[in-house]
């Protein structure tokens, strides 16, 4: 146990060491986040046309919602599904099968990694996000609390999802088209850009069946509010069961996946 | 006692048939038509502790397939592989991690060093998947930087180093935590002269000092001639030799050539009987003989005043590289 978890920090600084090689790309995708923020702020500010509350969500709230929530769905935007895919495609996974950890785990460890770096920019670009959107103080005492946690679930929950989009690449060797397809619904059905409780309803019941809401939405609607007391805590349970669940899915789809590995080349 | 014990292992890939012709591409989408092919088909052998097995045969032949088997990373078709250890021998695709910490692998054709970090980088990253202690990694490091002479580039980005340099690294990443089991594909490939003598001579310190039991697959026979005592000749998944090194040449290779230049006017044709001897001809117009090791060359040389003036006369002995061409070309054609 404590020598994976020495291998797992390994790879979660070495991820972090890899990205911060690549600044530029980094900056570029804070300034597209801020620029989307810009964007999105605007559009549904202009939306309001003068009304205070619309669906139960004041403007401001739907600003500060909008700000946060643009931030947050960062994380979605991980290259973990390009690495797998590229690796399997050129035949380096054969480094990843043969090290003494399991393969799924190091695979987190470099989205850990990838997300330190990204959460640290993001951290940085706050101040001028809360310029060009809107940042407020989380709704009370218990919101400033349950944020973190409901990010720690969503991070947790988007990371399987991304683990399990690259494992496809075991079976389809090129997986942009799946990877393409899952940021974009991922996104929308997370609430990264339309706050979930302006969804019609038939849409609103998919995106409540799916995990995707506690990535970004349930952890912005808790800050500002609009969730809290039982509804949270039925919303961690849920994200919770929803962890758990895609655990043993990934293990499942994994054992598969080795089973059927194919090193491409030499 | 065996270290490595391979029975009846076989590896068949199955891929989807790509159909030809019009909307071949989208046809292929729906087909069920599967193609099979056997890479590894039952092969059995075993290796003992130090020993340094080179694992030969044409491209295609199986040798990757075997190795990949070998280090789990590959599930066979059928077939078993068992590796001796001190819990116990262990069969590498079902117990990969435990496996993992025994074996080091380099595969020639690309690299397990990190593209975008230092080389260093990649030597503490590896030293921490393996749980190397610190002063075990400070010494193995400092010996691997002096036999591999990694200094010059050792805070280098992987990007950017040489292929011989990023081999040398390689090497060096694959014995940090003192691997027993040593599996090396095709080491060399691509290496200069220098850079290839470096690396044989590093595998040959690391079998004689550190007892490591090496496998190794190549197409340079000079690395066998280096290293290796014992060959292993596969082809299209089967096992055609395994023995000595001097054992596949005598006995795919009973004879010796000699080759003659005559003098004076040339005979027609592209044979000539010399002294019982059939020989053909050459592209710089000498005549080829192949002689028994037991016959004696001196009756082509009494066959000389039959016509015939031998103005040179060279006597080729068979070695690897002559019969392992011969071998692989009898298969092709065959």
């Amino acid at each position: 146990m404590r020598r994976a978890l020495r291998g797992y920090r390994a790879y979660v600084r070495a991820a972090v060491a890899i990205r911060l090689q690549y600044r530029i790309t980094i900056f570029a995708s804070a300034a597209v986040t801020l620029l989307w923020i810009l964007l999105v702020t605007r559009v549904w500010s202009a939306a309001y046309q003068g009304r205070d509350t619309v669906a139960g969500l004041s403007r401001e709230s739907t600003v500060v919602y909008l700000t946060l929530a643009s931030l947050q769905a960062i994380v979605i935007n991980s290259p973990l599904m390009w690495i797998m895919a590229a690796r399997v495609r050129s035949g380096e996974v054969v480094f990843d099968i043969s090290r003494p950890l399991g393969y799924p785990g190091q695979m987190l460890a470099l989205q850990a990694g990838t997300s330190v770096t990204q959460i640290a920019v993001t951290l940085l670009v706050v101040p001028l996000a809360g310029l060009i959107g809107g940042l407020s103080g989380p709704a009370g005492l218990a919101a400033g609390l349950l944020y973190p946690v409901a990010l720690l679930l969503g991070w947790m929950l988007n990371g399987l999802l991304s683990l399990l989009i690259g494992l496809t690449a075991f079976w389809t060797v090129e997986n942009t088209g799946i990877a393409v397809l899952y940021r974009f619904v991922a996104a929308f059905l997370a609430g990264a850009s339309v706050p979930l409780v302006f969804f019609p309803a038939p849409l609103r019941a998919v995106a409540d069946a799916l995990p995707f809401r506690y990535i970004v939405y349930q952890p912005a609607a808790i800050y500002i509010g609009q969730v809290n007391g039982p509804a949270a805590r039925d919303g961690f349970v849920v994200a919770a069961g929803w962890i758990v669940l895609l655990s043993g899915l990934t293990a499942l789809v994994w054992r598969q996946a080795y089973r059927r590995t194919v090193v491409h080349g030499g | 006692m065996a270290l490595i014990t391979v029975r009846q292992l076989t590896k068949e890939y199955v891929r989807t048939k790509a159909v030809q012709g019009r909307f071949g591409t989208l046809r292929t989408l729906f087909t069920r038509e599967k193609e099979r092919t056997l890479a590894v088909d039952h092969i059995d052998f075993s290796i003992d502790e130090g020993e340094v097995v080179g694992y030969l045969g044409p491209n295609g032949a199986g040798k990757s397939t075997t190795i990949k088997l070998l280090t789990g990373v590959l599930w066979p078709t059928s077939g078993t592989v068992e590796v001796a250890g001190p819990g116990g021998p262990v069969v590498p695709w079902r117990d990969r991690q435990n496996l993992a910490r025994r074996i080091g692998v380099v595969f020639g054709q690309r690299s397990q060093l990190w593209w975008d970090l230092p080389l260093i980088e990649s030597f503490t990253l590896v030293a921490a998947l393996y749980d190397v202690p610190a002063p075990r990694y400070t010494s193995n490091l400092a010996r691997l930087r002096k036999l591999l002479e990694l200094d010059p580039f050792l805070h280098t980005p992987v990007r950017q180093l040489s292929l011989g340099q990023r081999m040398r690294g390689d090497l060096a990443a694959a014995l940090l935590y003192d691997p027993p089991l040593l599996y090396l594909d095709e080491p060399t490939v691509g290496l200069d002269v220098l850079a290839k003598e470096t690396v044989r001579g590093f595998v040959d310190e690391s079998n004689r000092s550190g007892r490591t039991t090496v496998l190794l697959t190549t197409h340079d026979l000079a690395d066998v001639e280096r290293l290796c005592r014992r060959i292993l000749l596969i082809d299209h998944g089967r096992v055609l030799y395994d023995g000595a090194v001097d054992g596949l040449v005598a006995r795919f290779a009973p004879y010796q050539e000699v080759l003659v230049r005559l003098d004076g006017d040339q005979p027609d044709g592209d044979r000539l009987d010399l002294g019982g001897f059939s020989g053909e001809r050459e592209h710089d117009g000498r005549w080829r003989f192949r002689v028994g090791r037991d016959e004696p060359v001196h009756r082509l040389l009494a066959a000389a005043g039959d016509g015939w003036q031998i103005r040179e006369l060279s006597v080729v002995e068979s070695n690897l590289e002559s019969v392992v061409k011969e071998l692989y070309r009898e298969r092709r054609d065959g």
